[in-house]
């Protein structure tokens, strides 16, 4: 079982830390169980060098990107894991269903998939910080193309490289959007010294008035 | 010698992989291999000849990932230059390595990447395209076959196999790349992978990449069973892991080529390799596997399947139902939303007859007047978008056939053919071509035999003719002809006995349209439900029958409860367990809910009765207008003011088009159209295909009276400017979610003020903001979708449309 916050997806759904009424909760409790039973969740990861050479420019393995934001993120890292994962095509067959035949239910599956996307990615990362522990590397939190700075024009080259596409079927629209919709691409550092997370992902965004931005 | 005769004759092994050998020789891992076609053609020819000399029969050329998408013209070399110099380099190879056996290079041809329609922004033509272009490609080098391989979607796999067969002679394998449960990534398991390519007529199948030869063992099996064609395994060297940058895989050539001794064992014809495999691993295979090799025997008879993209039903002795509501014969409401385009309608009633329990969806769109070949092929799209069942292609036009057929996703039913030569000449080459299970009407030129000898003769006759088309007698239904009893009291046992007869003398499946048995007769239902049962008694396959009949499921559920066919009654205790509690709670509380409260509180069903009795009081526009928008307008101001969130708005919003469906019933019936408050066209723009937003909008903006001209998503500026000319749309509203695509939303904006300036545009989208709305010229910037519906109402305040 996945697992996944109540609250995540109230936010998703423009709640604002307000709590969804009853007959919402029932819906959302009926979607999210239809879709964790669909979801295909997949993952693949690789595990590269990172280094930074004099021109400023970052390396991840095969992958090059002179991102500022990301090299914030990966201060004093000597590796970085690159992860893949999706939900699978029968998650978006399921939106893509509802948005022809009730909005409501299409609304919270769509909630209710990036709540199960982010809720599997960080099952995900719990069992790799559990291995990398071991080995005394610690995790930065994971920092995806299209977050600050770092751009969805890696997306192809980042593809290609964990062989998404034909291992675990995320594709690239002409537009750069991944499909599955309920995918995710990222980078995760590993520092020999431990790092106490307590950044939020919505700090890096200029998107101040937005509805979903974390408080 | 063709590679078809080698094959008849013995075994054949592929190569094995190629990128894990680049790499170690320094390929950079997520550069293509192909590249090396024309930087290393030396290392490519040493790879090919290590192959050869390990024994392999058939070279797969280094053009796996040489397409169009990727090797875009222009930049660099062509298509057409890669696949040449891929050709050049296998047959140095084969000139440097002599063998006395004939051995083959084969067009390899992967997945395009990219995901196709619906979900996915590459339409089936484009996917067609691109694929043909490589085979005319590989004609020209002289490629004995084309392989198709490492296939996960099976819209892309049937754009590729089309392509290689309209585009060359040759021998076309497939194979595709399954998990350990057996199914694609897109879902289709390995009855309907066999259903498509079987029916696409492909010379043969089977399965690489993704699994090592233990994962794929049991599948196997499987697989063998269901078809009638010969087999490849082409496994990677079991299962990968990645360390420090490099791709391991888990076995070694030994345990692989006795794993592949096995399956040969078993009746594999064509083995190799895939990812991880070397020379070694082929050496190993050939060397185990060669003294086994014998002549290919005859196939059996298989069991029959009808297929979707992510669904297979089987057409044997358990009967299944074909739900017949998708048919404007005799329905209004369907005949005017076949010819208003008002797919809701059609989607709504395909998704009740999947819930009621039908395995395939018979669509029939002949209303006259209507461009059939479109119709067709269009709402069987759509409804691919929204069920997994397999559909029944119903129409008698064959240009409206042939287009459905080609598009569908998956292997269809054919509805119908008959004892008429012309029917068999128009549809039996359609099937030969894309594959289909084909329903064969008992009558001819001199109408319907009244014996079943008569119907039984005509029978054989059709197997004859489909049989001259390389159609088996498993993809044909024979259709017993229901006949009316009130006219004729021996018809409805003449149509059993065609039935029993077809089964029993004939070994054929059968299928029949119940319904007609009654015509004439007072409470049909009995007659029909009975009349069902003893038909599947008489060894029917598949009814056409409406499957929201309560009497007709339970004749199908009683039926295979007590003919073991639902093991411990499960699918029957799962339906009736609770009748007596499901009975009282559909005896609904008649509400007295106003319709105001209704859509407030967002309750569907209560919407729709208050709708009905309102309607015997007052005039539609009357409800409209002083209590449907005024319910909708408090809980969009209490959405404007955040006490209510966008779930709540949308429950509303689902009642307020229940009771709009009921007044567009209501108006339909007394023969008037329904009042718009004006046209607007919405669209989300070029390469964004996150649309939800936009749909939100189009579902308010329809709840408010509008008419609606949705174009979708991922629409170039072009098309909507096409649009709001032809509709003369004062208002068009753009979505886009991605910063990357606003640019494509400037350049419509900028197109519709040249082309349309009577049309205000209004944007929105979660990167937009005033400002970003301001800079690129829209005339409104809708935050939300009330503020949309706010903005339409003012647009079209003064009345005119």
């Amino acid at each position: 079982m996945i697992p996944v916050s109540d609250r995540e997806i109230a936010r998703y759904l423009g709640y604002q830390g307000y709590s969804p009424t009853e007959n919402v909760k029932k819906v959302i409790a009926e979607v999210l169980s239809e879709l964790s039973s669909i979801a295909h969740s997949k993952s693949l990861y690789r595990t590269e060098t990172f280094s930074i050479d004099e021109e400023g420019l970052l390396h991840l393995g095969p992958l090059e990107t002179d991102s500022r934001d990301l090299e914030k993120n990966l201060r004093g890292c000597t590796q970085v894991i690159l992860l893949g994962a999706t939900l699978g095509t029968e998650v978006d067959l399921y939106i893509h269903r509802f948005e022809k035949l009730d909005m409501l239910k299409a609304v919270v599956a769509q909630a209710c998939g990036a709540a199960l996307i982010e809720g599997y990615v960080d099952q995900v990362q719990d069992q790799l910080k559990e291995r990398y522990e071991k080995e005394g590397l610690y995790m930065r939190p994971r920092f995806s193309p299209g977050y600050g700075d770092f751009p969805l024009s890696i997306q192809p080259r980042f593809l290609e490289v964990l062989e998404l596409s034909r291992r675990i079927g995320i594709k690239l629209t002409d537009g750069l959007l991944m499909i599955p919709a309920k995918s995710v691409t990222a980078v995760i550092g590993l520092s020999p010294s431990p790092f106490s997370c307590d950044t939020n992902s919505c700090d890096l965004c200029g998107r101040e008035s937005c509805p979903y931005r974390r408080a | 010698m063709s590679i078809i005769d080698s094959l008849n004759k013995r075994l054949l092994f592929f190569d094995g992989g190629y990128g894990s050998l680049m790499q170690q020789k320094g390929l950079t891992p997520g550069i293509l291999g192909e590249t090396w076609n024309l930087e290393r053609p030396e290392e490519v020819i040493s790879i090919h000849a290590d192959y050869l000399r390990a024994g392999c029969d058939i070279l797969k050329s280094n053009t796996f990932n040489t397409n169009v998408l990727k090797f875009p013209d222009g930049d660099g070399p062509s298509v057409e230059d890669m696949i040449h110099a891929a050709f050049m380099n296998a047959r140095e190879a084969m000139k440097r390595v002599p063998s006395d056996r004939e051995r083959f290079i084969a067009l390899d041809m992967g997945p395009t990447g990219k995901l196709l329609e619906p979900l996915g922004d590459l339409s089936f033509d484009e996917a067609y395209e691109i694929y043909a272009r490589n085979v005319r490609a590989g004609v020209k080098e002289g490629a004995d076959l084309v392989l198709i391989e490492t296939m996960s979607d099976t819209y892309e796999i049937k754009a590729a196999v089309l392509a290689a067969k309209e585009n060359s002679d040759l021998p076309v394998f497939v194979t595709v790349t399954f998990d350990e449960n057996g199914q694609l990534l897109t879902g289709c398991d390995i009855p309907g992978i066999v259903a498509l390519l079987e029916g696409l007529r492909v010379d043969a199948l089977g399965m690489n990449c993704g699994l090592g030869p233990i994962q794929m063992r049991p599948l196997l099996d499987q697989l063998l069973s269901l078809t009638r064609l010969p087999v490849i395994m082409n496994p990677n060297a079991g299962l990968p892991r990645v360390e420090a940058g490099h791709t391991f895989y888990d076995i070694d050539a030994n345990t692989f080529s006795s794993v592949m001794e096995d399956m040969v064992q078993a009746g594999v014809r064509v083995a190799g390799g895939c990812c991880g495999t070397t020379p070694d691993f082929i050496r190993q295979v050939t060397d185990r596997c060669r003294p086994l090799s014998k002549p290919l025997s005859e196939a059996g008879s298989r069991p029959t399947y009808v297929s979707s993209y992510a669904r297979s039903v089987r057409i044997d002795r358990d009967p299944i139902i074909i739900g017949e509501r998708i048919n404007p014969t005799g329905k209004k409401k369907l005949k005017a939303a076949l010819l208003d385009g008002d797919m809701a309608y059609i989607l709504q009633e395909a998704v009740k007859q999947q819930q009621a329990g039908a395995h395939v969806l018979d669509v029939n769109v002949g209303v006259p007047g209507i461009d059939e070949t479109r119709v067709l092929t269009e709402v069987m799209r759509e409804l691919q978008s929204v069920t997994d069942l397999p559909l029944q292609l119903d129409t008698s036009d064959p240009e409206a056939m042939e287009s459905a057929m080609r598009y569908y996703n998956g292997k269809p039913m054919i509805n119908s053919v008959s004892g008429k030569e012309e029917t068999m000449e128009r549809i039996f080459p359609l099937v030969q071509k894309y594959g289909g299970t084909v329903v064969a009407l008992c009558l001819d030129h001199d109408g319907i035999p009244e014996t079943a000898d008569g119907r039984l003769k005509i029978a054989k006759k059709i197997y004859e003719t489909a049989a001259s088309y390389g159609i088996p007698k498993e993809d044909i239904l024979i259709d017993g002809l229901t006949m009316t009893v009130s006219t004729n009291p021996q018809a409805a046992l003449v149509t059993l006995e065609t039935i029993r007869r077809v089964r029993d003398e004939l070994g054929g499946h059968t299928i029949l349209g119940v319904s007609n048995v009654s015509f004439g007769l007072p409470a049909r239902e009995n007659l029909n439900s009975e009349f069902f049962t003893m038909a599947m008694q008489n060894g029917l396959s598949a009814a056409i029958i409406n499957p929201g009949s309560a009497s007709m499921m339970r004749a199908w559920y009683t039926f295979r409860a007590l003919t073991g066919l639902d093991e411990n009654c499960l699918q029957y205790i799962d339906q009736y367990n609770d009748t007596a509690s499901k009975t009282t709670s559909k005896l609904k509380v008649v509400s007295d809910m106003s319709l105001t409260e209704a859509i407030i509180s967002g309750l569907k069903e209560a919407a729709a009765d208050a709708t009905k009795k309102a309607l015997t009081l007052r005039e539609p526009l009357m409800i409209i207008n002083e209590e449907l928008i005024p319910a909708l307008n408090i809980v969009g101001d209490g959405f404007e003011k955040k006490k209510v969130f966008l779930p709540q708005l949308l429950m509303s919003a689902e009642a307020a088009k229940a009771a709009f469906d009921v007044i567009k019933e209501h108006v339909l019936r007394e023969g008037g159209r329904q009042e718009s408050k004006g046209t607007i066209v919405i669209a989300t723009v070029k390469d964004d295909i996150h649309d939800i937003g936009k749909n939100i909008v189009k579902t308010l903006l329809e709840n408010y009276s509008f008419t609606v001209i949705d174009l979708g998503r991922d629409v170039p500026p072009e098309t909507v400017v096409d649009a709001v000319l032809t509709h003369q749309a004062r208002l068009c509203g753009l979505s886009a979610l991605m910063t990357t695509t606003v640019p494509n939303m400037a350049e419509t904006i900028r197109l519709l003020h040249e082309k349309a300036p009577f049309c205000r545009i209004m944007v929105g989208g979660a990167v937009l903001t005033q400002e970003y709305a301001d800079a690129i010229g829209a005339d409104f910037y809708g935050k939300d979708a009330m503020a949309s519906v706010r903005y339409a109402e003012e647009v079209f305040k003064n009345g005119d449309q």
